[in-house]
């Protein structure tokens, strides 16, 4: 009966909702309710108030008919900075589109029989020649060049953009020269030909002169005597130069339609080069081919300098510190998987949660605590399972790219590669979706695509799953977000047995001993490491405490070129009353490392009045520890919720020593022993959920030692330990 | 309350996009004179903030513009016009969130407030138009986006559902969620102002 009764009421009110749209019978059946029902009656004139619009603040905004006009001007301004494909421009491509992309299937068709293994990319690098490889096929930008192998191999050819506007290009080197690292080697000496492939950005009149002036500009000192050359229907230069005391050969040309600019520039190491690079140039501008690729577009942020493509259907945007980009798509409803192309910022990498919070607003913009926050891929990543490298079948210059398969049942694509900053903080670039093969298969070619698409330099030394491992995996119930920064990129300690206690030195001055001594990782394999010398203790034969200064207690870091910096050092004050060949025992007293966790609980409040008291059983996990809530009362009084939990500690080896609230300073939060309270000062009820953030710090000591034998000089003949 | 496209003007740019006819340039005049300050509108109603609220509004017309290719004449072109200016403001939101988010983790408090309501709107609403407007602000964007869509700039469910790429039971459901939800908080607000 009950049911009934708000069934009807439930009707009346989606029949209101519809009001506009009903039938002469439905409108009087909802009139003769609501004058018996107060509740309709209300909520007919709650839609009332809504459809009035007054509510709306922002709704009697006007703009007047000047400020319209200085946004006209702020948008063309735009426009002309940024080329956009007209109308006309794809009327007139269409019939070009069409004859070329059957040239391209054909193409694709022809190298999938002759080189099948090559999977879906494989068209990227057909060939139509023995003597001829399809070294660049433009990508976003339409165009496609041979290389004849002859030339190929006596120069590394480099797609490269050059840093004008909109200007972007894809970095290409031959198999042969992967073994060098990045281009600044190549500048070394040694002989090159480098191809610029440009978007049109400036005046396209035709006259190339304008755009070498432009680009000679632009590095300053460019000079040298045009010679103009026709063929394959597009007007072509070549221009012989001069530049930081190197003699260049340009060859400049326009495609017909398109209007793209390549540039080919080639760096002779003798005169008996030129004609080489310059036949290279010509051979290679009539290869050019067009190809489409409908509805990719570029990206270029702000400031990492590094360029990307993207489908349609995905845009990106800038993270605030510009460090990154999200990658998602347009019409995704918000919080739902995205992409996440991660421009690594060694500098905050290395950092580990705890300064980053210190620190403050310094680091308010990093970019690992936004992925951290949105992607929620710390917890993601230690649970991935490597499925298949992909990385053969990526084009020759991106290397290292796998597919992993995540606890939660999706797929997680990740590539990875180093660039010419640091070889320790590779960038990624990763993409999660559902566990289904068909998604999988339609995403993955755009992934690479993507991922191809990013301009910049790729040495084949890492595995993506060497960056996202984490050494945690099948230890601990979950490895949380924050922890992540810690591990990226790089191999932790997480253990003492990892760690060396090196005497470095040990100096006798006026009857006073100093022992400098340091620590490192025990395995070569381990990039980085962070600990504490908090004590050091020097003992003799005897076990007598020999008395000293204290150490230093600075933080040891592994540096990414194998240095340590800075030594610890145990000063000491007291003269060494030893006799030769006393034997000395240093112990060091250790915190390895603070790990912090952070863990979301979801209280549901939508049905709780000021008074409620009712038990949960909600865990949250961090490193090696859990805290159980499993009682909330929401105290009228003081206008707090309350809860009591309790922690438990599954791992020996370390222990939480803190539990706080990472984003309201109005939660407080007790431990003492294994019971734990948390106080929030509510403002008001009216909210339906709440989320509590909980972070964790870990501490782990212990100590490790080294014994030594030292002679009447003060040094080490012998060591232990 | 809120002036929408006059539909005549829509006509216009639609034969001209018919007949293959219309310049970039054109288009964007023509997204300025009429949409840009229903699209700030829209923005500001989401994100209330002006300066993001123009470069939404203006991005949306920059894209209007160089995506008017797929635009099919014939459809709801202002339909798909809202439906470029909604994700703009999605991605808005979302960079305001990563901003809140930080700011909330690494200065130890402050939770995400919703954006107050600038004076002169102070000024020119009644307390219960305040007190709409705060419980349609504290609806997730999900039930949000629709009850402004219908409310504050009159469009029709088939509309909204062009708009956010849903079908229609789903905005009707959305809808349905949010009148629910907005009907009880200002309920609550009434009784405590009895109080």
């Amino acid at each position: 009966m009950m049911n009934r009764k708000n069934n009807i009421h439930e009707e009346i009110q989606e029949l209101l909702v519809q009001k506009n749209t009903l039938w002469p019978d439905e409108l009087s059946r909802v009139n003769a309710h609501l004058k018996v029902c107060d509740q309709c009656q209300s909520f007919a004139n709650f839609l009332e108030e809504m459809n009035q619009r007054n509510w709306n603040p922002y709704a009697s905004e006007t703009v007047s008919a000047q400020e319209k006009q200085s946004i006209l001007r702020m948008i063309e301004l735009n426009q002309r900075s940024r080329p956009q494909k007209s109308q006309q421009n794809i009327a007139a491509f269409t019939q070009s589109i069409a004859s070329v992309a059957f040239f391209v299937i054909l193409a694709a068709l022809l190298f999938l029989i002759v080189r099948p293994d090559l999977g879906s990319v494989a068209f990227l690098s057909s060939s139509r020649d023995k003597s001829i490889e399809r070294d660049y096929d433009g990508w976003e930008l339409g165009v496609a060049f041979d290389v004849p192998d002859e030339l190929k191999y006596q120069f590394t050819v480099v797609v490269e953009g050059y840093q004008l506007g909109n200007v972007m290009g894809l970095s290409n080197r031959p198999i042969m020269e992967e073994d060098l690292f990045s281009p600044w080697k190549l500048d070394v000496g040694e002989t090159r030909a480098m191809i610029s492939v440009k978007n049109p950005i400036f005046d396209l009149s035709g006259n190339p002169e304008v755009h070498m002036h432009e680009f000679s500009g632009y590095f300053n000192g460019f000079s040298g005597n045009y010679e103009f050359i026709e063929f394959a229907g597009r007007t072509t230069y070549f221009l012989e130069s001069n530049y930081l005391g190197r003699d260049y050969v340009d060859a400049t040309f326009f495609t017909g339609e398109r209007l793209v600019r390549i540039y080919i520039e080639g760096k002779p190491d003798s005169e008996g080069n030129m004609p080489d690079i310059k036949n290279m140039a010509r051979l290679m501008a009539e290869s050019m081919l067009e190809v489409e690729y409908d509805g990719w577009q570029t990206w270029q942020d702000n400031e990492l300098n590094m360029h990307i493509v993207l489908p349609e259907n995905l845009s990106a945007t800038d993270n605030i510190g510009g460090q990154s980009l999200f990658i998602f798509e347009e019409n995704a409803e918000l919080n739902e998987d995205w992409i996440i192309w991660y421009g690594h910022s060694s500098q905050v990498t290395k950092l580990s949660a705890a300064d980053l919070r210190e620190m403050g607003g310094l680091f308010l913009e990093s970019p690992e605590f936004d992925i951290l926050e949105y992607g929620n891929l710390s917890s993601m990543y230690p649970t991935a399972q490597l499925v298949q490298d992909l990385s053969d079948e990526l084009p020759n210059h991106l290397q290292r790219m796998s597919l992993y398969e995540t606890r939660d049942g999706q797929y997680l694509l990740a590539a990875a590669m180093f660039n010419w900053i640091s070889e320790y903080d590779p960038p990624l670039l990763v993409m999660t979706l559902q566990f289904d093969q068909s998604e999988l298969d339609s995403t993955q070619f755009d992934f690479s695509k993507v991922w191809r698409g990013m301009r910049t330099t790729t040495v084949p030394l890492i595995k993506p799953e060497q960056l996202i491992a984490d050494p945690y995996y099948g230890q601990h119930s979950t490895v949380n977000s924050t922890s992540f920064t810690n591990h990226v990129g790089t191999e932790m300690v997480t253990d003492f047995s990892e760690l060396e206690l090196v005497i470095e030195s040990i100096s006798q001055k006026l009857g006073k001993t100093q022992v400098n001594y340091f620590l490192r990782p025990s395995s070569s394999d381990i990039a980085q490491f962070s600990a504490q010398a908090i004590e050091g203790r020097l003992f003799n034969e005897l076990g007598n405490e020999i008395p000293y200064a204290g150490g230093s207690s600075e933080l040891m870091r592994w540096g990414d070129d194998g240095s340590y910096n800075p030594p610890s050092t145990v000063r000491f004050d007291g003269a060494l009353n030893h006799s030769p060949n006393n034997t000395l025992t240093l112990f060091v007293d250790v915190i390895l490392f603070w790990v912090e966790a952070t863990n979301e609980i979801f209280i549901d409040l939508s049905s709780r009045e000021w008074g409620d008291y009712w038990t949960i059983n909600q865990t949250t996990h961090f490193n090696g520890a859990s805290v159980t809530f499993t009682e909330v009362w929401l105290d009228e009084e003081d206008q707090i919720l309350k809860m009591r939990g309790e922690l438990n500690q599954s791992n020996s080896l370390y222990h939480i020593k803190d539990l706080y609230h990472t984003q309201n300073s109005d939660v407080q939060l007790k431990l003492e022993g294994a019971y734990v309270e948390l106080n929030y000062q509510l403002q008001t009820l009216e909210q339906t959920s709440i989320s509590l953030f909980l972070q964790s710090t870990i501490q782990y000591e212990d100590a490790i030692s080294v014994s030594f034998i030292v002679n009447e000089q003060g040094d080490v003949i012998k060591k232990d330990g | 309350m809120t002036a929408i496209l006059p539909s005549d003007q829509s006509n216009i740019i639609e034969r001209r996009l018919s007949e293959g006819r219309a310049t970039q340039s054109e288009i964007t005049h023509f997204l300025v004179v009429h949409y840009y300050a229903t699209l700030h509108r829209l923005a500001l109603s989401l994100l209330s903030q002006s300066e993001e609220a123009a470069d939404v509004a203006q991005q949306t017309i920059i894209k209007a513009a160089a995506k008017i290719d797929q635009y099919q004449p014939g459809t709801n072109f202002k339909a798909w016009v809202f439906k470029i200016a909604v994700n703009e403001a999605r991605m808005a939101i979302r960079r305001n969130q990563a901003r809140q988010r930080l700011k909330n983790i690494l200065t130890l408090g402050l939770q995400a407030d919703s954006q107050p309501l600038p004076p002169e709107a102070q000024m020119i609403l009644s307390e219960r138009d305040r007190s709409i407007w705060k419980a349609v602000s504290e609806l997730p964007t999900k039930q949000k986006l629709p009850v402004l869509l219908r409310y504050s700039f009159g469009l029709t469910d088939q509309e909204i559902s062009e708009i956010l790429e849903v079908p229609h039971g789903t905005v009707r459901s959305r809808l349905h969620n949010a009148h629910k939800k907005l009907f009880v908080m200002l309920a609550k607000q009434e009784v405590k102002g009895l109080r």
